[in-house]
């Protein structure tokens, strides 16, 4: 018990006791919620099975299954990563090798604003320009599909990914760029064969960072999605609508309190939503926080009191 | 090589940051194949010195520069200098001993990747050579790969050397290369710099006036950003 008690620590002292029982009641919230979600939806295990998750409909009173939720969440999520991936990196990358200092806070400054901006204000923009863009460009009869809601994500997480990447790339020691380059490499060769290398891990954590509040997401997507619990068909046509687990959770939940197997349904992929965004967040942390760990400890003689800091933006929502 | 130009000709210099003035008319000759040692209380201007004559201080915020400097006839601070060059033949060894968290190996054939492309097969060679002038061979040849961040910092700042060393600069500039090390090093490093002298132009900065009797042919002493 050593481990969970320190000796030197004077137990009935009333601040002890006080922060103790307050980071009880902190990380004990987070096992109630964890086991809630298993209670609650345990009958929709028993009543359907394997059903829940391989099935293809979502009627209720008759079948549910989070398939094509799961589905909508992946592709959504999965697209705008890959909207996200080349302009997040690219003006990071730019924001901390080329850009002068001066500007690099200006546009650091705004990037961590923008980051904070609430999911609801995204989803207006959504609705008013997003969708009627999509809708007129592809030629749909409805703006409000899968791949809607994917620009809309990458463009909120664009600059949670974009300042944490440039965090990490900030946090490789400025020693390392100054060797390399009286060693007589150019910028480009310093930035993709010294800086890049180093800050991998701690890019990879930023995307995923992203990704994990990107796949939580609900009022902005809900708006944008259009709505439709099934699969597109042809499966890979995303100008179809969709629907993905939070916006599923946040349209019904209200109306289906309190009535049996829809409910439990529900708790169930928001179960499923738990455990992904979790591997995902916790995937991401930990090579953030290697990441730059390791560009701290490697350069003998460095670490000053500059590093950035973790900042963790997931869920906000 | 023109050996009867002077490998280095530093002509009224001076370098400022914002409005401090941190070194001030300063004129040097540095003759091919000689040693300078550079001495001067902390904060007199040698690191700067020895940053200004590779260039690496363009990037400083503030930086601005006046008079010239030629290296073997050339003002690199002409237009046409071509950077990358300029920093191979004229080394610099920083004061911090800093490796890659790479293996010892990739250490020293660091800059090679970049300025030999197409000769990987004599790496080995190379690194072995570089190696042993920096007096590291004998500690290491059984674990080239090994991290290089596991040597001592006496050993990392002569990995730092051999890393240099390997890009087979004309002239070499050492801040204080043997701040960190033990008598022993020191005396093979210093060994190292004379028999140099027929192929490279050194500067080497050092607080110990005995260490600059011994292997200095020039001294040049440096006072509050000028020549004393
Ligand atoms: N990037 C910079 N910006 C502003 N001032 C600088 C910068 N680099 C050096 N200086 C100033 O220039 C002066 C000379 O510094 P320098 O590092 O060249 O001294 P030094 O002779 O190498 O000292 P030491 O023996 O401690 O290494 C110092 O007053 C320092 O504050
Ligand atoms: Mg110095």
């Amino acid at each position: 018990m050593r481990f969970l008690f320190d000796p030197e620590v004077n137990w009935k002292h009333p601040f002890v006791l006080l922060t103790g029982l307050t980071a009880v009641i902190a990380s004990g919230s987070v096992v109630l919620l964890f086991l809630f979600l298993i209670v609650q939806s345990l009958p929709i295990f028993s009543a359907m099975g394997l059903e829940f998750f391989s099935g293809s409909d979502w009627i209720p009173g008759e079948s549910y299954s989070v398939w094509p939720l799961v589905y909508g969440s992946i592709t959504v999520t999965g697209l705008a990563l890959v909207w996200v991936l080349p302009l997040a990196l690219g003006s990071a990358l730019y924001t901390s090798e080329y850009l002068p200092p001066r500007w690099r806070s200006v546009v650091k400054a705004t990037m961590e604003l923008l980051a904070g901006v609430p999911g609801i204000l995204f989803g207006l923009l959504g609705v008013s320009f997003l969708a009627v863009w999509v809708q007129d460009v592809f030629g749909l009869i409805d703006g409000n599909t899968l791949l809607t809601a994917s620009f809309l994500l990458a463009g909120m997480v664009l600059p949670t990914i974009m300042t944490l990447a440039e965090d990490a790339l900030r946090a490789v020691p400025f020693e390392y760029r100054e060797i390399a380059r009286a060693l007589g490499l150019t910028s480009s060769e310093i930035t993709f064969g010294v800086v890049l290398p180093q800050a991998l891990p701690g890019v990879v954590g930023a995307v995923l960072l992203g990704l994990g509040r990107a796949m939580g997401e609900t009022v902005a997507v809900m708006l944008v999605i259009g709505g439709l619990d099934r699969l597109p068909n042809p499966w890979f046509d995303v100008t179809q609508p969709g629907q993905s687990i939070p916006s599923k959770l946040g349209r019904e939940a209200a109306e289906a309190l309190g009535s049996g197997l829809h409910w439990n349904a529900l708790i169930a992929s928001g179960l499923v939503l738990f455990l992904m965004v979790m591997v995902i967040s916790l995937v991401g942390t930990r090579l953030l926080n290697k990441g730059n760990k390791m560009s701290r400890e490697d350069c003998c003689g460095v670490g000053g009191g500059n590093e950035p800091s973790v900042k963790i933006l997931v869920g906000k929502n | 090589m023109n050996s009867t130009l002077p490998a280095i000709e530093v002509v009224s210099l001076g370098v400022s940051y914002g409005e401090e003035r941190v070194l001030d008319s300063i004129n040097l000759t540095l003759a091919t194949g000689s040693i300078t040692t550079f001495s001067g209380p902390s904060g007199s201007g040698k690191s700067t010195l020895l940053r200004t004559l590779c260039r690496m201080n363009d990037r400083m915020p503030g930086f601005s520069l006046s008079g010239s400097i030629k290296v073997f006839g050339q003002d690199i601070y002409g237009d046409d200098t071509d950077l990358c060059d300029l920093r191979r033949r004229v080394g610099l060894l920083f004061q911090k001993p800093c490796v890659f968290p790479k293996s010892i190996y990739q250490n020293v054939i660091f800059g090679l990747i970049y300025h030999r492309p197409k000769e990987r097969a004599l790496f080995p060679e190379l690194a072995e050579q570089a190696l042993l002038q920096a007096g590291l061979w004998e500690e290491v040849k059984d674990r080239l790969d090994a991290p290089a961040v596991a040597l001592s910092q006496g050993q990392q700042q002569r990995l730092a050397l051999a890393r240099t060393l390997a890009l087979e600069p004309d002239v070499l500039l050492l801040d204080e290369p043997t701040a960190s090390l033990d008598p022993e090093s020191a005396n093979v490093i210093e060994e190292w710099a004379l028999s140099l002298k027929s192929c490279c132009t050194l500067v080497w900065v050092t607080h110990d006036p005995a260490q600059a009797e011994r292997i200095g042919d020039y001294q040049v002493m440096l006072s509050a950003g000028s020549l004393a």
